[in-house]
């Protein structure tokens, strides 16, 4: 809804405090190199190591936030504090009045906004990996004690939820970045906008598919089940190749000129009923898992003549 | 019985409605709400815009029939829908008290903005 908005992209929008980043930033590299100590001391294992890494891992977080937050403090160096206020109050007065739709979700790109692309590896992911971690302890203890119904039931659940991550992981790490551009975000109905695609490589396809594709979905209650249903009610091809071979050097690229249709419903979103609009891309790799990404676009009902939309009450 | 007028029966995102109300002549109180709810397959979502509360001296002259008018302005979303699991509608909605707490109600549908069934987009 209008109140979740994303860190740096969406008011308010705030500078990082470059002092406190490398505190941080310091504070938990020392914490590394005193648990690694700790554990390795005089060249042995002197503690358990599983501990250990679960301390690490959450210094490794540490690491990573400020990390980020002074890639941004650098970023945002040579943007005026009036042009952040500036930007942020566009978007309070076209979204933040209007809280049936999604905050926007996007990034700075080279040819104006790069679509946040769903994650090859997102949550779920994460969680079935660490359940995969955790699964390991009863079926090391199971394969201790025999050879058992539990034991096999135990390996078949290990195999298949490793599978499921492999594969994932895979596609992670063999497909390169697929970068989905717009000219505006979000985009009123009516408005003409470009969108610029480009699948980096090394990458050979079958098939590359490009969709703007509208959906609704909605949740209800089924006795004491949740259930949520999801339709593609719109579905538009945007790009179509065929046996594509991408070069690292040479970029899949290509724009178009689109325009959201005069009489569409813009982008909704209560907490059980969504009207969703996203660019899918699929591709069908050889001998190899197909992938599929999804950015979110926000599109707004059409603008008014006067220009942007006021909250009822607002001067 | 309660009679709701609205000057138009589509209006714009953001634009002003208008409309006028007749309530029994015994009405002591009324209640105008400005509303936009879900339809379909998922849960009801509903939410009350705004409400504006009409006393005795707001109803006009007592008599057979007594009347009220309502200025709304529309917020820019949601407009209205007829998608193929969710439908979004708008109304207006009187409630009226008459002597001894009895109570009327009424809603008027009206139209936001100008989507269309989704089988009918086309990008151009």
């Amino acid at each position: 809804m209008g109140g979740k908005r994303s860190r740096w992209l969406d008011p308010p929008k705030r500078r990082p405090n470059p002092k406190g980043s490398a505190l941080v930033l310091v504070c938990a590299l020392g914490f590394v190199g005193f648990v690694a100590l700790g554990t390795f001391r005089d060249g042995h294992r002197s503690v358990d190591l599983v501990p250990s890494a679960f301390v690490l891992a959450i210094a490794g977080l540490f690491v990573f936030g400020a990390i980020r937050d002074l890639y941004w403090w650098r970023k945002l160096q040579r943007v005026s504090d009036e042009e952040i206020a500036h930007r942020a109050e566009a978007e309070k007065v076209l979204v933040g009045a209007l809280p049936t739709l999604p905050a926007p979700a996007h990034t700075p790109g080279k040819y104006g906004y790069r679509l946040t692309a769903g994650h090859d590896f997102g949550p779920g992911y994460v969680v079935l990996l660490l359940l995969a971690l955790l699964w390991l302890i009863p079926t090391a203890l199971a394969w201790q004690e025999g050879f058992g119904p539990f034991t096999i039931a135990s390996i078949i659940a290990e195999v298949v939820m490793l599978a499921l991550v492999a594969r994932r992981l895979l596609i992670l790490l063999r497909i390169r970045p697929t970068d989905v551009e717009v000219s505006a975000h979000p985009v009123a109905i009516g408005e003409r906008f470009t969108l610029t695609f480009t699948q980096h490589g090394p990458l050979h396809t079958n098939s590359l598919d490009v969709r703007l594709v509208c959906e609704e979905e909605v949740r209800y209650q089924v006795g004491t089940d949740t259930r949520t249903e999801t339709r593609i009610v719109f579905d538009q091809p945007l790009i179509s190749e065929l046996g594509l071979h991408i070069p690292v050097q040479r970029p899949f690229h290509t724009s178009l000129e689109l325009v959201v249709p005069d009489d569409a419903m813009h982008s909704f979103q209560v907490p059980n009923n969504v009207v969703r609009w996203k660019v899918i891309t699929r591709g069908d790799v050889p001998n190899f898992p197909d992938f599929e990404r999804v950015a979110q676009l926000v599109v707004l009902p059409a603008r008014p003549v006067a220009g942007g939309y006021r909250a009822p009450g607002r001067a | 019985m309660i009679e709701i007028e609205l000057a138009t029966q589509v209006v714009s995102p953001g634009a002003q409605l208008t409309g006028r109300y007749t309530v029994d002549g015994r009405t002591v109180r009324a209640q105008v709400s400005l509303i936009w709810h879900t339809e379909g397959k998922g849960t009801d979502h509903r939410e009350v815009l705004a409400l504006v509360e009409h006393g005795d001296a707001d109803l006009g002259p007592l008599g057979e029939r007594r009347s009220g008018t309502f200025t709304f302005t529309l917020p820019g979303a949601p407009t209205s829908y007829s998608g193929n699991l969710l439908q979004i509608r708008w109304l207006v909605r009187v409630r009226a008290w008459s002597e001894g707490e009895h109570t009327e109600l009424a809603n008027a549908s009206f139209v936001v903005g100008g989507a269309s069934p989704p089988e009918t987009w086309k990008i151009a």
